[in-house]
Formats: C-alpha cells, structure tokens, sequence
C-alpha cells in the first residue's frame, strides 16, 4: 500500500504541490495526469523516496520500487544486460551468477535476447526503453513509477509496448503510479486516474475505472477518455500567460 | 576514426606525411642557410641521435629522465584524481584548493623552479615536484568539471533503485569521469614530458635528458640539441599516442553506433 496524506513540497519557496492525498492498493494502477509543470513528475519522486515532503506524510510498505523515466536512462558504458543486472547487486540473496540469469531472463522476456551484449547506443529508441522496462520489473517491485515512458515514440512502438506492459502487469501484478498526458492512455492501464491542476497543483478530480482492464472495449475507452479530455480541457492553465489587454 | 573509409584514412596518412616531409625540407633549406654549427641537417642529426644512444651514459640519462616522468605522471594523475574528485563533491575543499590551483597556474614555470631549487635545493625530488606542481591544474581542472557534470538524471535512476554509493561510484561517476578526463590525462602526460625535461635543465641534475641538453649547450653542440630534441619529441608522441589508443580503445567499445 502507498499512501499520501496532506504532502506539500516546495522548490525555492515555489509551492508545487499542496494537500496531495491518495491511497494506492497493492496490485492497483492509479494514473495522474495534468498540465505540464504541475507537479506529477514530483509526486514520483516523493513516492520513490528520492525526495522528502515538506508537510505531510508518504507511507509505503513496498519493498522494492521500480522506475521508468520517460528516457531509459541507461548506463552507457554498460552492455544491455550488465544494465539491468545493475539493479540486483544490491541483493543479498542472489548470487552474483542468479542476478545475470535473472536478468537474462528478464530481457527474454522482453524480445531482447540476442542484443544482451549491445550496448545503450547500438540499440534502437524502442529497445532502449524495453531494456529499461526489463530493468524496473527484474526487481520484482511491489510498487512501480512510470513517468511518461512512451512520449516521443511512434504510434506503433507506443502500441507494442503498452502491450508488453499489459501482459507484464497480467504476469506479475503490481501497484503502479503511471504519469501521462494521454487520457487514453490513463483508461488502457489504470484501475483509476486523478487529475492535478492549479498552482500550486491540487487534486481536482478523481475518476475510478469500474470495468475491469480486460473487459474495456474501445467505447468504454473512448467514453472514459472524453470524460478525462473534459476536466483537463476545462481547467485554467495555471502557466497560461496573461495577454496585455489594450 | 573508425566510421573513416580506407580511402579517406590513406588520404589522411598521405596528408600528415606530407607535412613531416614539409618541416624536413624547411629544416633541410635552413641548414643550408646557415653554418651546421647553428643548424645541422637532418641528416647529421640522425647521426648524431644514433651515436648518442649507442653511448651508455646517455641511455641512462633516457633512463633517468623516464624514471623521473613515470614517477611524476603517477604522483601528478593520483593527486590530481584524488582532490578533483573530493572538489566535486564538496565545494568547500573547491574553495580551499582554488587558491592554490590558481596561483600554479598564473605563476611562470621557471619562477617556479628557481623558487624549489632556493627554498629545497637539487635532486629527484626537486624536478618531480616542479613537474608535479605545473601539470597538476589541467587536470584537476578537468576531473573537478567531470566530476560536476555527472548525468544527474543518471544519479536519480541508480538512487531510485537504491544502488548503493559505492556502486554508483564505480557504475556512474568513475566512466562518466574517465571517459571526459582522458583527455586532458593525454595532454598532461605531454606537459609533464617537457616540463621534466625543463625542471632537469634548471634545476641543474647530474643525469637526465635536460642535463645532456645542458652538456650539449655548453659544448656548442647544436646537432646534439637537435638530436635530443627528436628523442623527446618521440617520446611524447609515444607516450600521448599510447594513452590516445587507450581512450579510444575505452571510448569506442560503448560510444559505437553514436
């Protein structure tokens, strides 16, 4: 379980984010999307534990935390499996030879066997991005972050890895955080989505996906994504400069 | 290099033979201009180098000298890594060490090597601390930006999947560092080369290269100047050229494809 009570955070005395609150179940997807800037890549953050709020509290009993950025960010001195193997050395119950079986297992799985000694920069944008998929699930994590990691990708590559993801989720199911400007997106992988607006950013609407993932047809996603696209639309954008009126 | 056509590669090799040959040629009108006292041909230079290094007192000048550029390079490359690296982690030690990085760097070498001969007198130490002290700045200079410009979205990644600090040591900042100082380690390997050479010749050593030059200027043997002259020059080719095919060894196994 993840949850956020009353968390605000500040940058340089700019208020981002103010009274976020949330509760994410284990094996839930809770999708936040918002106006660039308002503070969604923030709340990752504070669910990662890579920053600290200022008021407020995030509590999570998830054990290992999985992160994909919206660039795969990897290592580029190291191949494509020494990079998701990176990720276990920490392990104190895996041997050094189980962590590179495990992530040779992991880049199988994702379609990348053969490429496990290419490095970062001989491998396409999309195989780059599956390695960093790889990289988040070997962990096995209880919770996972996902930043907008098909931003910038082709319709069809977007298409093949959201699917990929489908099934890694079906395989293995984890609480997951999945920041996105896609409202489509949000109804195709979440269980639920809240919308951050304003500034500093607030929770203005919570919407919950009744119809279980697997049973959502392209009306229902149509329907729900319209209803996503309204709120958004309709909210102030709090970065909109004000035009001089003659 | 490797992306190079055979073709462009050999247009390439032709084109810097082509300047050798021209500085020969220049070297060889000017020996013609002037008495082979003040200039010898390229010719009686060869000789010379080749009568100077069948004599063992000069191989153990080169000996010498080696020793003391080996011993420099290795003091000036740990030192230098070793304060860059705590520079860019604390800015505090930054500030501490701005200083004195600043000041090797305004002050004349030679100013600088007559203040260690008056203040330590002669010996080994004397010249590598000369070597040490002017080279040192280049690359701390480079290590302390390196160290500065590690990917910091590269460092969120490693401590959102708690990578432990050692690791992230060794993972991000020590490629991140090696691949952006190396470099600046190859120009410093030459700069050490010839201030040795120079710190040999003020300081005043009873062996080493710069001493022959000091016994070659005494004795107006200018084809020995000469002659000890390409010895260095092959040397910091040599040894440049050997650190550039490590970089580039290191460099292009992951940079492929870029």
């Amino acid at each position: 379980m993840l949850e956020f009570t009353q968390v605000t955070k500040s940058f340089s005395k700019r208020v981002i984010l103010d009274n976020i609150s949330f509760r994410l179940e284990n094996s839930r997807v809770l999708a936040i999307l918002g106006p660039s800037g308002i503070g969604k890549t923030t709340i990752l953050r504070l669910a990662a534990g890579t920053l600290k709020s200022d008021t407020g509290a995030v509590l999570s009993d998830h054990q290992r935390v999985g992160y994909i950025f919206q660039e795969p960010r990897l290592l580029p001195w190291r191949s494509a499996l020494a990079n998701v193997a990176l990720v276990l050395k920490g392990s104190k119950v895996l041997t050094g030879k189980d962590q590179v079986e495990r992530a040779m297992l992991m880049l199988k799985r994702l379609g990348l066997e053969g490429f496990e000694n290419h490095y970062p920069a001989q491998l396409s944008g999309g195989m780059r991005q599956r390695v960093a998929i790889a990289r988040a699930f070997v962990i096995e994590p209880g919770l996972l972050l996902m930043d907008e990691p098909f931003t910038g990708l082709d319709l069809g590559l977007k298409a093949s890895l959201q699917q990929m993801l489908l099934e890694l989720l079906a395989w293995r199911p984890t609480a997951m955080i999945y920041v996105t400007h896609d409202p489509m997106d949000a109804v195709l992988l979440a269980d639920a989505a809240i919308i951050l607006t304003g500034a500093p950013g607030r929770i203005t609407a919570r919407i919950n996906f009744d119809l279980p993932r697997e049973h959502r047809d392209q009306l229902y996603i149509h329907d729900q994504a319209m209803k996503l696209t309204r709120i958004l639309v309709e909210s102030p954008d709090p970065f909109a400069k004000q035009l001089p009126i003659d | 290099m490797s992306n190079l056509t055979k073709l462009t590669r050999v247009s390439l090799w032709l084109w810097s033979t082509l300047g050798v040959l021209s500085l020969v040629a220049v070297w060889q009108w000017m020996s013609h201009l002037y008495s082979p006292v003040f200039v010898p041909s390229p010719r009686e230079t060869i000789v010379a180098m080749v009568g100077l290094l069948r004599a063992p007192e000069n191989r153990t000048h080169v000996y010498s000298s080696f020793y003391r550029i080996l011993l420099s390079l290795t003091i000036m490359s740990v030192t230098s890594i070793a304060l860059g690296v705590m520079s860019g982690f604390n800015p505090w030690i930054q500030q501490l060490l701005k200083p004195l990085k600043d000041i090797l760097l305004a002050i004349p070498p030679v100013a600088l090597s007559l203040l260690v001969i008056f203040i330590f007198g002669v010996g080994t130490v004397q010249t590598v601390t000369i070597a040490v002290m002017l080279a040192f700045p280049l690359l701390y200079g480079a290590v302390l930006s390196a160290v500065r410009s590690v990917d910091r979205d590269m460092l969120e990644m490693l401590r959102a999947f708690e990578v432990g600090k050692t690791l992230q040591l060794r993972e991000a900042y020590l490629p991140a560092v090696l691949s952006a100082v190396m470099p600046s380690m190859v120009l410093a390997a030459g700069l050490t080369v010839r201030l040795m050479i120079m710190a040999e010749i003020i300081v005043g050593m009873g062996t080493g290269i710069g001493h022959a030059l000091s016994l070659a200027r005494v004795h107006m043997a200018t084809d020995d100047i000469f002659a000890w002259m390409i010895v260095m020059i092959v040397a910091v080719l040599t040894i440049e050229g050997g650190l550039l095919y490590l970089v580039k060894k290191y460099l292009l196994t992951w940079q492929a494809g870029r």
